[in-house]
């Protein structure tokens, strides 16, 4: 419900037209598939488990000029990503409240799918006219983020007490869905073929408004708590995105 | 029947003699010629292509065959584009009688060459300049300002001959060759110094034009039955062609009345030497001397063995009538390029064997209208040479205008325009200026109507302004009477003499609706609210709140340009390629925003279209002339009037719009300037030095884009809308603009 409130919300914000602009020939409405990559994310996942993927988005875009270098647009996206955790330790924040020492050694592949609805003002620059050229986009994004097969995280806790070595054991994650706000600044080119079709490409950085995130954590039965700082990565992955769109203006 | 028939026959031969009185320019007839319907780009193939089978050109520059044919190639691609750009711009007559003459003069020239023949076209050229010139294409172009300065026939003919000499060794196009070589220079001529290559150059240049002197008169020239003798005074036409056509001694008589004159002060008593100098150094020129040109062909037409020749073969009336219209052209030439004391004096020189003649005094009035609006701004030196540049007669003119103050200007002005009308009511143009010059006389004074109402005017005694060296021989009594005059002049009662003869009502009514348009324009321009500064084109852009949803739109003006690495020059196939493609856009644009658009696009006339090819020819006049006069245009309460508005009523009743638009697009690639400061930030944070050099190795796109509205009634801007953006002018962007552009028209 409150999913479709915002995205009601949205897309009555980017039909209600607040004056008559010229568009594209007249054409003021563009529709949109965008696909935003990350060649940052390469990096993390690297440094955790040396496999390359690309923390890639994909997105359906209505955009409409309301003026003649204003434009609205809303956007639906969806990522899903996956981080694989093996061979390596990872560097992950330990919380220790005991004396001992601990090491972590993830495995398994972590999956995460994310939603966001989100909408923005393109403001186009250096004389272009909505929707064409230039822009520079500020918006707002509403995440939603749910964890899935997720498997299971090797811990090695090995503690001494009097000289024993105990026991190690295997946690599984808890991990709820989490959502979040962030506010995101878009520079682009777009530009149109055959008076139909659009290509765009451009850059993006986002920055989480509220943190209300939860970090992972992993809770073992004899009450000593690991905390995963995922929402760290999370924040850094998403930070900079670069994108390439294909639509059609009408 | 037979008296009808007879009537019917006068009034068709009357309708067909050209009525001096009512001068109107000469335009275009008949059919419009392929040369300036087909495609630039049609053009280019067809000539490249029949080019490659013709013989070789001769060239004095060694190089390979290969590059020579690369380099003409270049050349038919550069000139058939900038020939076309010329047949379209408005200047050149086609299909007229002059035309047909200068045609019969080439027949008679080539009556033993057909085939050449066949290969050469001849276009009159607008304009005042002492010149011709031919093309690779065989076009030959002959100015107004040579027909008006020839004394005959044979002369003319002799330098048709001349051209057709360029014509036959290709000349145009082995001096464009020459020049490449020199440019890029290779082999000896890289180590030699600039000017070395530049006389090199010019060498090669002077060559040709001996060249066509001789082959002109050998092969062509002496093969008819033109007076030989005639061929070394047409290097006197060329010496003292930047003269008018005359030398009369100019008096201002034209301007007094018994009640006006003008001290004598006014006037030069000496006038500067003609020192048109024969030998002078033609090192730098690209044609020889006159005095070497001269001479070689004084030697060529000596070493004839008979002497004899006609002055005139094809027609010596046909050449009066012919010279006559080249002359009465030139004054409406000179006030659209701005020279209004050259207008004048031309106008002057015609009209004493015309002294009735209502087109000359028009001329006369607009010249007096230009000369004041200019002194009016302080801008005088753009309409009115510094009579010291120049020489002859003329030398008065600038003198005596130089000299006139700016209220007498503008009261000469309004007099002359105000006669003008009295003649002639119906003239609703030369009411126009009279009121313009009407409000300008209050505007940059502080009299009022009343100061020159006749009541108080003393009609029988002239007012001389003295000089002070006269004054200082007046007697004491003179001396008091003549001051108690000034002082009269000071409270303004004088003035009313120098409208004493076309003083009545409505000159009085005109007079105190000018006084209060001017004092309109004080009260805005004190409150700064008409003036307005238009430094950068964000500020540039405006629109007036009119609702336009008619209007003619003249063909676009699309250029793409490169200064990047080997691209230098102009792209000519994309520039047609994204101009046709606004062309073809621009209906289609005007239906969907409901707006009715007559777009004039040469071409797209068909062979018959001739009326909308002069129509085309009047708007880009109209549009030359308000550009030149950018002056006026800064201001919005000071409008000049353009003399080409005359002829805008007709084209405003056919087309039922007085809105005129032109579009224009200009892109450049060149490469790109990177501050300093944004590389020493780079090199601070030099991970991103790679982004950097990346970004300063691809070059810099701009495209320059203007949509401008104009009211051809009232000589104003109705709207611009002007864009630069960084991106090549590409389909996507050229459409988006006048999309926009023609949307924000009827809003």
């Amino acid at each position: 419900m409150k999913y479709t409130a915002t995205i009601v919300l949205c897309l009555a914000c980017v039909f209600c037209s607040f004056s008559q602009p010229s568009g594209y020939i007249g054409k003021t409405r563009v529709a949109s598939y965008r696909l935003s990559f990350l060649p940052t994310g390469y990096g993390l996942n690297h440094r955790i488990s040396k496999l390359i993927t690309f923390n890639s988005t994909h997105s359906l875009s209505f955009e409409k000029a309301i003026k003649n270098n204003l434009s609205l647009a809303v956007n639906l996206s969806a990522f899903s990503n996956k981080i694989c955790t093996s061979h390596e330790p990872a560097n992950i924040h330990v919380i220790a409240n005991y004396d001992y020492a601990t090491t972590i050694q993830p495995w398994g592949v972590f999956k995460y799918r994310g939603k966001m609805v989100g909408v923005e003002l393109k403001s186009y620059v250096g004389g272009w006219i909505a929707p064409l050229g230039i822009y520079l986009g500020y918006g707002f994004s509403w995440n939603r983020i749910s964890f899935k097969d997720v498997d299971k995280l090797e811990i090695t806790d090995n503690y001494y007490s009097d000289g024993i070595s105990y026991l190690q054991y295997d946690y599984e994650i808890v991990a709820d869905p989490v959502s979040y706000l962030t506010g995101n600044i878009k520079m682009g080119k777009k530009s149109i073929i055959s008076d139909k079709y659009t290509f765009d490409y451009g850059i993006e950085v986002n920055l989480v408004l509220n943190n209300q995130m939860k970090d992972y954590y992993y809770e073992k039965p004899g009450k000593v708590y690991f905390v995963y700082n995922e929402t760290k990565e999370r924040r850094i992955t998403k930070l900079y995105n670069a994108f390439i769109s294909f639509g059609y203006v009408f | 029947m037979v008296r009808y028939f007879i009537l019917a026959l006068l009034l068709v031969f009357k309708l067909q003699a050209q009525d001096f009185n009512n001068y109107t320019p000469i335009v275009c007839e008949g059919k419009i010629p392929e040369d300036v319907l087909k495609l630039s780009s049609e053009k280019y193939f067809s000539q490249s292509a029949s080019w490659k089978t013709d013989e070789k050109v001769q060239v004095n520059a060694d190089i390979s065959e290969k590059k020579q044919s690369k380099l003409e190639d270049d050349f038919i691609l550069k000139s058939t584009f900038n020939i076309d750009r010329l047949l379209k711009s408005g200047k050149i007559v086609f299909e007229h009688p002059m035309c047909t003459y200068i045609n019969k003069i080439a027949d008679y020239l080539l009556e033993n060459e057909p085939e050449l023949r066949k290969k050469l076209s001849f276009y009159v050229l607008k304009s005042s300049f002492v010149n011709a010139f031919s093309t690779h294409q065989g076009i030959i172009f002959i100015s107004l300002g040579l027909i008006a300065q020839v004394e005959n026939e044979a002369q003319l003919a002799f330098v048709i001959a001349h051209e057709i000499a360029h014509y036959k060794k290709k000349h145009v196009i082995s001096s464009y060759v020459d020049k490449q070589v020199i440019v890029h220079s290779s082999n000896d001529i890289r180590n030699s110094s600039f000017l070395d290559k530049l006389h090199l150059y010019f060498n090669y240049s002077k060559e040709n034009e001996s060249e066509a002197d001789s082959i002109g008169f050998n092969e062509i020239f002496i093969k008819s039955a033109y007076d030989f003798s005639q061929v070394n005074k047409v290097f006197d036409v060329l010496l003292y062609s930047y003269l008018p056509f005359d030398e009369i001694k100019f008096n201002t008589d034209l301007f007094e009345t018994k009640q006006i004159s003008f001290p004598e002060e006014y006037l030069l008593k000496e006038l500067s030497e003609i020192a048109a100098v024969e030998d002078y150094d033609d090192s730098e020129s690209t044609h020889p001397n006159i005095k070497k040109r001269r001479a070689s062909m004084y030697n060529q037409v000596n070493s004839m063995k008979e002497t004899r020749g006609e002055k005139f073969i094809v027609s010596e009336d046909d050449f009066n009538k012919f010279r006559k219209i080249a002359r009465f052209e030139l004054p409406h030439i000179y006030i659209n390029e701005r020279k209004f004391s050259r207008a004048l004096y031309t106008s002057y020189l015609l009209l004493r064997n015309d002294p009735q003649n209502a087109y000359l005094k028009n001329c006369i009035g607009t010249s007096l209208y230009g000369l004041s609006k200019y002194k009016n701004i302080g801008e005088f030196a753009n309409a009115c040479r510094v009579f010291s540049e120049v020489e002859g007669e003329e030398q008065q003119v600038n003198y005596f205008f130089d000299k006139v103050t700016k209220m007498e200007l503008n009261i000469m002005s309004v007099r002359w325009l105000k006669k003008i009308t009295m003649d002639n009511p119906s003239d609703e143009f030369s009411k126009k200026m009279m009121k313009n010059s009407m409000v300008d006389l209050f505007l940059y004074s502080e009299y009022l109507p009343s100061d020159f109402d006749r009541a108080s005017a003393d009609t029988s005694e002239s007012m001389v302004l003295l000089a002070d060296s006269v004054y200082e021989k007046l007697s004491k009594y003179e001396k008091i009477e003549y001051k108690k005059k000034i002082n009269a002049k000071a409270s303004g009662k004088s003035y009313s003499n120098y409208f004493a003869d076309v003083y009545d009502d409505t000159f009085k009514a005109e007079m105190d609706e000018a006084f209060k348009d001017a004092e309109k324009i004080k009260e805005e321009e004190k409150n700064n609210k008409s003036y307005s500064k238009r430094n950068s084109w964000r500020q540039f852009n405006f629109k007036r709140k009119v609702k336009i949803d008619k209007l003619v739109i003249i063909e676009p003006t699309v250029i793409q340009y490169r200064t990047y690495k080997d691209e230098v020059g102009e792209r000519y196939f994309a520039s047609e390629e994204r101009q046709r493609d606004l062309i073809a856009q621009i209906p289609t644009y005007c239906s969907k925003l409901n707006i009715q658009a007559n777009l004039l696009d040469i071409k797209s006339f068909k062979e018959s279209d001739v009326k909308s090819f002069n129509d085309y020819v009047i708007l880009s006049s109209w549009f030359s002339e308000f550009f030149l006069h950018d002056e006026f245009n800064e201001k919005e309460n000071n409008n000049y009037i353009c003399y080409n508005t005359k002829f805008m009523s007709e084209l405003q009743k056919k087309y039922d719009t007085k809105y005129v638009a032109w579009v224009g697009a200009f892109s450049e690639r060149r490469k790109r300037e990177v501050d300093q400061s944004v590389v020493s930030c780079s090199i601070l944070l030099f991970p991103t030095l790679p982004i950097l050099m990346t970004y300063m190795m691809i070059p810099a796109n701009f495209t320059y884009y203007v949509f401008m509205v104009f009211d051809v009634e009232k000589s104003e801007i109705c709207m611009i809308d002007a864009r630069v953006v960084k991106a090549d002018l590409k389909t996507d962007v050229l459409r988006s603009f006048i999309y926009d552009s023609l949307n924000k028209l009827n809003k």
